[in-house]
């Protein structure tokens, strides 16, 4: 559980918002300290949202991208080339990177609440054309940089397109950050395949809204655009058919698992974090296939909270399927259809939940008005009803 | 000289490997392969380059290089770790493999 302050507790949060916005300069310095730090328990970002004006006045938020040319060598950022509101630049490398780190953001934001990769605004950088013929896209921590894929080819031998082609790969790259300020899974075996996964979950849901297309009209194609037709394949992975994406003479064959019995153990690739994506990413499908409809609306709400308030460094497989499937029934009620398809999401991938009754401890409650003691009741008010989804550290 | 290299990782995680025999290449690119090496001071780098970093999508490299007089020597390395003369010879060099394949 969170713990708080027993002093901030003593003066009720609106009781400190009419001192940050009437009291001396000193008063107003206290209260807002107070109130941030009252407000730094996960969960209450409303109470942050209303004092950010004030508290946060130095800090822009909201939707902020800077997109670089790194002029094909290996320096980063490297130049400037289109900021936040800047017109088109003709390079589309440059304006595929903008407006893809847009369209991700505006998921974030307008469907999951999310102000950016960390929560809090954070400037979205993005370097384009790295390196030459890079056949590549990665976060390096701080950064999504972008290669041009073999566009210095002749034409008859590129394999890749350059890597800004493709939306969901965007939006792939980007929620690496996210998952580095949430669940923070290391990039090794199962948690880096999950790290992976949650990539190809949120890019594929950045590319269906922006297409408005529902989990039944989305092909579940991750990087359709980034192999020519010198390749044979259609894309690098399929979240409906692991194993299926490409099977070429120079690419090899995707080497992706659709089910646990076919797990690859292996040390490449940082123990097959992109190999073993495949079983996750195809109980994410199923998941919304069931369900039908937008795959952000229900799928993706259960996916979201899964990564920012439920999983941890180490999860795996089997944690990422215990906290969708408890979510589910938190968000939507204990056997509901929602949490009913998280369930044949993962038991179609080999993965077994909700066949036992769950000895946790049910959602954390909202706490109820106590006469006199101000502080919860208040700050009880202005939680979002999800809010109350506590981080539940494993014992 | 026998030079092999192998990427795995990177978004598509699919592993790339290439080897060459200098001479069996054209001299310009020989000597250009050799020239690396020796300002990269290969046979004198750790085996370990790897640097530890956040992120994620990174390339990570294994380069093996056995010279004329029967050295050989391998050197582990990931896109935060990789010193610029390895990275232009591991591009050179699964570049190179990837057009003899073709054929």
């Amino acid at each position: 559980m969170h713990t708080r302050h027993p002093i901030e507790c003593i003066v009720p949060p609106y009781v400190l918002r009419s001192i940050q916005a009437n009291g001396t300069p000193a008063q107003q310095v206290w209260a807002m300290r107070t109130l941030t730090n009252s407000a730094q328990f996960r969960g209450q970002r409303q109470v942050l949202a209303e004092i950010a004006p004030l508290a946060l006045a130095p800090r822009v938020v909201g939707k902020r991208r800077m997109i670089y040319d790194a002029e094909h060598g290996f320096i980063l950022p490297g130049r400037l080339v289109r900021s936040e509101g800047d017109p088109p630049t003709g390079d589309p490398a440059v304006d595929e990177a903008y407006d893809g780190s847009g369209h991700t953001y505006d998921l974030f934001s307008e469907i999951f609440g999310r102000d950016s990769i960390d929560g809090r605004g954070l400037q979205l950088d993005s370097t384009v054309h790295y390196q030459s013929s890079y056949d590549n896209a990665f976060w390096n921590g701080q950064q999504m940089v972008y290669g041009d894929g073999d566009e210095d080819l002749p034409p008859a031998e590129r394999l890749f397109n350059r890597f800004t082609l493709s939306l969901d790969v965007i939006g792939h790259e980007l929620t690496h950050g996210v998952t580095q300020y949430e669940a923070r899974l290391v990039y090794w075996n199962q948690p880096g395949a999950l790290n992976e996964s949650f990539s190809d979950v949120f890019g594929i849901l950045t590319r269906q809204r922006a297409l408005n297309q529902t989990a039944a009209e989305s092909d579940w194609l991750i990087g359709a655009e980034l192999l020519t037709s010198n390749v044979n394949g259609k894309a690098i992975r399929s979240m409906a058919e692991p194993g299926t994406a490409y099977n070429d003479p120079i690419l090899g064959r995707d080497p992706q698992p659709g089910h646990m019995n076919d797990y690859v153990n292996t040390f490449d690739d940082n123990g097959g974090v992109h190999i073993n994506s495949g079983i996750p990413n195809r109980a994410f499908y199923i998941t919304a296939r069931e369900l039908g409809g937008f795959a952000w609306e229900r799928a993706g709400q259960i996916w979201y909270y899964a990564l920012r308030d439920r999983l941890q460094p180490q999860s795996n497989f089997q944690d990422a399927a215990t906290a969708t499937y408890e979510l589910a029934g938190e968000l939507y009620g204990s056997g509901s259809l929602e949490q009913q398809a998280v369930r044949t999401g993962w038991a179609e991938v080999g993965i077994t939940v909700g066949e036992v009754p769950q000895p946790e401890p049910g959602p954390v409650p909202i706490p109820q008005p106590v006469p006199g003691k101000g502080c919860l009741p208040v700050a009880a008010s202005v939680l979002d009803p999800v809010l109350r989804l506590g981080r539940r550290r494993s014992s | 000289m026998r030079i092999h290299v192998v990427r795995s990782g990177g978004f598509s995680g699919i592993r790339m490997e290439g080897e060459v025999d200098t001479g069996r290449l054209p001299e310009s690119v020989a000597e250009e392969l050799r020239t690396l090496l020796t300002e990269a001071n290969f046979f004198a780098l750790p085996s370990d380059l790897t640097t530890l970093t956040r992120g994620a999508d990174q390339f990570n490299y294994e380069v093996t290089v056995e010279d004329d007089s029967g050295q050989v020597h391998t050197v582990t390395t990931n896109e935060a770790g990789i010193p610029p003369e390895l990275r232009a010879l591991a591009h050179t060099v699964l570049r190179g493999s990837r057009t003899q394949s073709d054929e």
